[in-house]
């Protein structure tokens, strides 16, 4: 299992779009995926509901927990997509 | 144009249908539609209609269940793949609620819910209300518009669950009224050629809303009880500029909106399919394409010529219209219907430039206005109109698409004055209890000598730059720009302008923040490739400049473009560089 924290660095902060974003990534791996938000709210980064749900805002820093085969590719991947502002305009 | 006269056929009807009445919405994508009216009731049924489901139905009822799930992704599906042919980027929204409706989580729920003996339509009601309401609670403005979001698929799917569609073919050539339309819908009315639409919920960050701009279809939202008010095929005519729906229409009303619709049908088909294009060079630069605008007006047409965001809103023009300051209340309003047309594409707002030259109540008359108390120094000299102009801005900021400009910065203290006034001001706001972007980029005009030249520091302390061409080259040159006797010396192509601006660019590319040109260059034909070549990345002109200044974009290649600058700063001249720039164009 690999923990890390990860900041939301663009402006609008977690909404539909980089959800989605995050969602499409998570599917594409076999190891459980979780994100716990400022609310302690933990959830499955599978979900997209879930992932709208932690309304994170810009600056927020959330926790990874991954766990399963292929667990630090996506440590990696995650941590690239949040790095690149979800491909927004910065 | 025939009046209609009879709109309930064959029924007999108490009120009176012959008053034009108009009925005041929120703009949410622009355009004029004239047409019938469909209207579309809500659905309010109570969940009370259905009674628990026996144990031997449950897994039959688990299925029926499943295949709504199913018919709605591949209804999605097939709308999204739609829109993505049509509209591209924009239709991501649609696969948002393809994973919704996918949503594993919120199927186990439902699922486990209608094995406990629910029957389908009340498991879906129940999971996705409580999901929903986590979301109308939000802090946040746009989260809240989330709630729509979850409702929508809900309601998408509730209808696949009683079999319902909203029959799309008798929908053609008419305007369609409804409680609330979703994403699907908005595609589908456009495939079959209806007119416009009338919600009554409102929310112009609503995904509807953002597909309806982009297709441009035009569209009012938020007009209360709409449904009820607009009559079955009677005609109706919606002002998507203005917010507007009016019913039973004069004739002489009639009349002027076909006359305002065709004028603007004519201006902005073409446009808009070059609209559609990306304003990126050969070798694949992306130069964002900003227009400037004063009125709401304005950015309509700015829109239609392809702009992908305001890059320079003149505040004082709101001044200059009123004769007078307007208080925070009209800002306020002023600035977010800016804001909400522009949604989602940013907007710039220049805090006032004004300065002694254009009578201002308290301000001494200076031999020198140019070199007076003008923009920032007025600004700080009346910091009551300042810090109030600031807080209207930044209510204006709730949907986090507004950006606020200061103007004629000469010296860091006019900075951090300005950035202590802009924090006062959030903590005013908080403290009142208002909503508003915590995080608006705060940005600063490049137009004097000075703060070109210290661009590298000043770069350190905002979020963005804007080059103002004309003062730059005005100060720069020591040639005032209204002297016809000098107007051969102010010459923005001066390569001691360009150096300045080069430094500039530089130290925003250094420090990663995003630096504009707002001046009559950025427009101008023979500047387009020295923009370019000095690393510009966002450009903001007249409307009407976008779509050649966006083919020539598209035409250029930066590493030549960088070629070009870099014998352009080497020249004596303004009119070396002149030469220069004509004879590259030429040769191509």
């Amino acid at each position: 299992m690999i923990e890390t924290d990860i900041t939301v660095v663009n402006r609008a902060g977690v909404h539909t779009r980089p959800a989605a974003m995050i969602v499409k990534l998570a599917a594409q791996f076999k190891s459980d995926i979780y994100l716990t938000g400022d609310n302690q709210l933990r959830i499955n980064a599978k979900s997209i509901i879930g992932v709208m749900t932690l309304a994170a805002a810009q600056g927020t820093i959330l926790h990874l927990t991954v766990s399963g085969e292929d667990e630090t590719a996506a440590v990696d991947k995650l941590s690239e997509l949040f790095a690149s502002g979800f491909g927004e305009h910065l | 144009m025939s009046h209609p006269i009879n709109h309930r056929f064959g029924t007999y009807t108490i009120v009176c249908v012959d008053e034009e009445s108009r009925l005041k919405g929120i703009p949410a994508s622009p355009g004029i539609a004239i047409g019938r009216c469909v209207v579309i009731q809500g659905d309010n049924q109570s969940l009370l209609h259905y009674s628990m489901i026996s144990d031997d139905k449950r897994v039959s009822e688990v299925e029926r269940y499943q295949n709504a799930v199913r018919l709605c992704a591949i209804e999605l599906q097939q709308t999204f793949q739609l829109a993505e042919k049509e509209i591209g980027n924009v239709a991501a929204i649609l696969e948002t609620y393809e994973f919704i409706v996918n949503d594993f989580t919120i199927n186990e729920a439902i699922i486990k819910r209608i094995r406990d003996g629910f029957p389908a339509e009340s498991a879906v009601s129940i999971e996705y209300d409580l999901q929903k309401n986590f979301f109308q609670y939000a802090k946040d403005a746009i989260l809240r518009e989330r709630a729509h979001d979850i409702e929508n698929v809900k309601e998408r799917l509730l209808h696949v669950l009683h079999n319902k569609h909203i029959s799309h073919s008798i929908a053609r050539n008419s305007i369609i009224v409804s409680p609330s339309i979703i994403p699907q819908d908005v595609i589908l009315f456009n495939e079959s050629e209806v007119l416009g639409f009338v919600t009554e919920v409102g929310g112009i960050t609503s995904h509807s809303c953002i597909l309806a701009r982009s297709l441009g279809l035009p569209a009012v939202i938020g007009v209360p009880n709409a449904t009820t008010v607009t009559v079955a095929n009677s005609v109706i005519i919606i002002d998507g500029y203005a917010g507007v729906v009016i019913t039973n229409p004069k004739p002489e009303t009639l009349e002027k909106y076909i006359r305002k619709q065709e004028q603007k049908k004519a201006q902005s088909k073409k446009l808009q399919r070059q609209a559609q294009f990306p304003a990126v060079t050969q070798d694949g630069t992306r130069i964002q394409l900003n227009a400037n605008a004063d009125t709401t007006d304005d950015v309509d047409v700015a829109l239609t010529h392809g702009a992908e965001g305001i890059g320079l809103v003149r505040t004082e023009m709101f001044i200059v219209k009123l004769q007078r300051f307007p208080d925070e209340a009209e800002q306020e309003e002023y600035y977010r219907d800016m804001s909400l047309r522009t949604y989602p594409n940013v907007v710039t707002f220049r805090a006032f430039d004004i300065g002694s030259d254009k009578h201002v109540e308290g301000l001494p008359h200076e031999k020198n206005p140019a070199l007076g108390m003008r923009g920032v120094r007025f600004l700080l000299h009346r910091k009551d109109i300042y810090l109030t102009q600031i807080r209207a801005i930044l209510k204006a900021s709730v949907n986090k698409n507004v950006r606020l400009l200061i103007p004629m910065i000469a010296n860091v203290q006019e900075i951090e004055e300005s950035l202590e006034l802009v924090k006062r001001a959030k903590k005013q706001l908080t403290d009142s209890g208002h909503d508003f972007d915590h995080a608006m980029p705060v940005g600063i005009m490049i137009e004097t000598p000075s703060s070109a030249l210290m661009a590298h520091k000043l770069a350190e302390l905002v979020n963005f730059f804007s080059i103002g061409t004309n003062d730059l080259t005005q100060y720069t040159l020591a040639a005032d720009r209204t002297n016809e006797m000098v107007s051969t010396i102010f010459d923005a192509f001066n390569p001691a302008v360009l150096r300045l601006m080069k430094h500039t660019v530089d130290a925003a590319t250094k420090n990663n923040i995003s630096v504009s040109v707002c001046g009559d260059f950025g427009g101008h034909s023979a500047a387009t490739e020295l923009l370019i070549g000095m690393g510009i990345n966002e450009l903001s002109v007249t409307p009407s400049l976008l779509p050649e200044l966006k083919q020539r974009i598209r035409k250029a290649s930066a590493k030549h473009a960088s070629k070009v600058f870099m014998d352009a700063v080497e020249c004596l001249s303004a009119k070396e560089v002149r030469n220069k720039v004509s004879a590259v164009r030429k040769k191509k």
